[in-house]
């Protein structure tokens, strides 16, 4: 099972900076603690929360290096020197900065970490030479319509009940190393192909408004439990589409695409045809975070 | 009241937290700083840097040396024997002065004060209105003590500090 999601940085040749989502970084600590205790206790492992340590700002956009190589004329920031997934380590008025090439808006995007203490300074500075940009603060609902766009799994999706190869990421999990889960993520009912698998849907009528929760039957099928076969997950009204996008679990998905299902709503009225489709709606090569 | 307490946020301080690598001792470490570390809690002190036990292996380093860079300092230091990671920003640090400060922590702390049994050099690692913290005895004497708290919480914390030194006032 998936128990959150966040990236791994290696910062050296034994050192690494684990993050998580907001919610669960006590549970992920907890876990690594456990792990490292519990299950390997033999294993040279040590574990720290540097939670409050850092401030972290993604700047995100297709101006993102511009202005933090104007940001920061001292440090090489190309493609070259940092490119996608990459990190830098550099020193920014007496103290530690860090750079990460990562992007979950599916933008270029960058995340820059200073110390908590200089995170006022660093975010102010980051505006103003962010000015010539036109860049702008961006809140979570952007970042969650943008990642639904992208077909990012979040908390939603993240349910406990899915794994990663629900989730489309069996290619993640190594064939060849051990890791955290793997035993469990080859039993026959976690490998089933006809589990709920993450798919993307998209109204047939562009004027229709998929809605989260709402379940997923076959087109003309009775809308009762027994014939369920999954449901909504996230929704969002696209703006770089212009229709309603939705995330979605559905019985066998990755093997649906192109088929249309019906979205059953009984709370909230009517039932809408939509298409089920791959769960990345826009750049789905990947152009805009490796440009 | 006012001269009885004086509660100040330290400022020009920096921190990192110590965990001990697997198949090192404490003594090898204290040897490596040029100390005799305690392995059981409590504080031990290196010149300028204080090392606060918080859990087996595990010490929170606190220096008022005005120069930055702790955690390089001991990565070097200690290099093969500890994991190091500056937490500088990561918590705040409240100190408490004043022949009252001993009893105004215990208002909140679920642990034992008592100059008996925490005196000069002792820490404990606790929880104070639900807040983590970390608290030393910071003298001889016992009327100064160190909290430190993270940082997100420090207000809330302050907060639980004015609440508590009204009410004793009172």
């Amino acid at each position: 099972m998936v128990m959150d999601d966040g990236t791994t940085t290696r910062l050296g040749q034994d050192h690494y900076y684990v993050t998580t989502t907001t919610a669960n970084a006590a549970r992920v600590m907890q876990h690594i603690d456990y792990a490292r205790q519990v299950l390997w206790p033999g294993l040279d492992v040590q574990a720290t929360s540097v939670t409050e340590q850092w401030s972290t700002y993604a700047v995100a956009g297709p101006h993102s290096r511009a202005l933090l190589q104007q940001a920061f004329p001292d440090v090489d920031i190309s493609n070259e020197a940092l490119p996608y997934m990459g990190a830098l380590e550099f020193s920014w008025n007496g103290s530690t900065a860090r750079i990460f090439r990562l992007s979950f808006s599916g933008e270029m995007a960058y995340e820059v970490s200073v110390p908590a203490a200089l995170g006022d300074k660093a975010v102010r500075m980051l505006f103003e030479v962010g000015e010539t940009f036109g860049a702008v603060p961006y809140g979570t609902e952007a970042l969650g319509v943008m990642r639904i766009e992208k077909g990012h799994p979040a908390g939603n999706e993240l349910n406990g009940q899915t794994t990663a190869a629900d989730l489309g990421m069996a290619r993640m999990m190594s064939k060849k190393k051990d890791f955290i889960g793997r035993v469990m993520a080859a039993r026959p009912g976690l490998t089933d192909p006809d589990r709920p698998r993450l798919v993307g849907l998209k109204p047939v009528d562009a004027a229709g408004i998929l809605r989260a929760g709402s379940h997923l039957v076959r087109a003309g099928a009775e809308p009762v439990a027994s014939n369920d076969e999954g449901y909504v997950t996230s929704s969002a009204f696209s703006p770089t589409l212009g229709h309603s996008i939705a995330l979605g679990l559905l019985k066998g998905g990755e093997n649906r695409i192109g088929e249309t299902v019906t979205v059953h709503d009984p709370l909230r009225g009517g039932d809408v045809a939509a298409i089920v489709c791959s769960p990345v709606f826009v750049d789905p090569e990947g152009v805009r975070v490796r440009g | 009241v006012a001269e009885e307490l004086s509660v100040e946020r330290r400022q020009g301080v920096s921190l990192a937290t110590i965990m001990m690598r697997r198949g090192a001792c404490a003594r090898e470490l204290g040897q490596a700083m040029g100390i005799s570390l305690i392995e059981e809690g409590g504080v031990s002190r290196a010149g300028r840097t204080i090392l606060v036990g918080t859990g087996p292996g595990t010490w929170l380093a606190v220096s008022d040396a005005a120069e930055g860079g702790l955690d390089l300092a001991l990565r070097s230091r200690l290099d093969g024997l500890a994991s190091i990671s500056d937490q500088s920003s990561g918590y705040v640090l409240f100190r408490l002065s004043g022949p009252h400060a001993r009893k105004l922590l215990q208002r909140g702390a679920p642990i034992d004060l008592d100059p008996r049994v925490f005196g000069p050099g002792s820490a404990a690692t606790t929880v104070i209105a639900h807040i983590g913290v970390i608290i030393w005895q910071a003298d001889e004497a016992g009327r100064v003590f160190d909290v430190a708290v993270f940082r997100s919480f420090a207000d809330s914390f302050a907060d639980w500090l004015q609440s508590v030194t009204v009410a004793a006032s009172s």
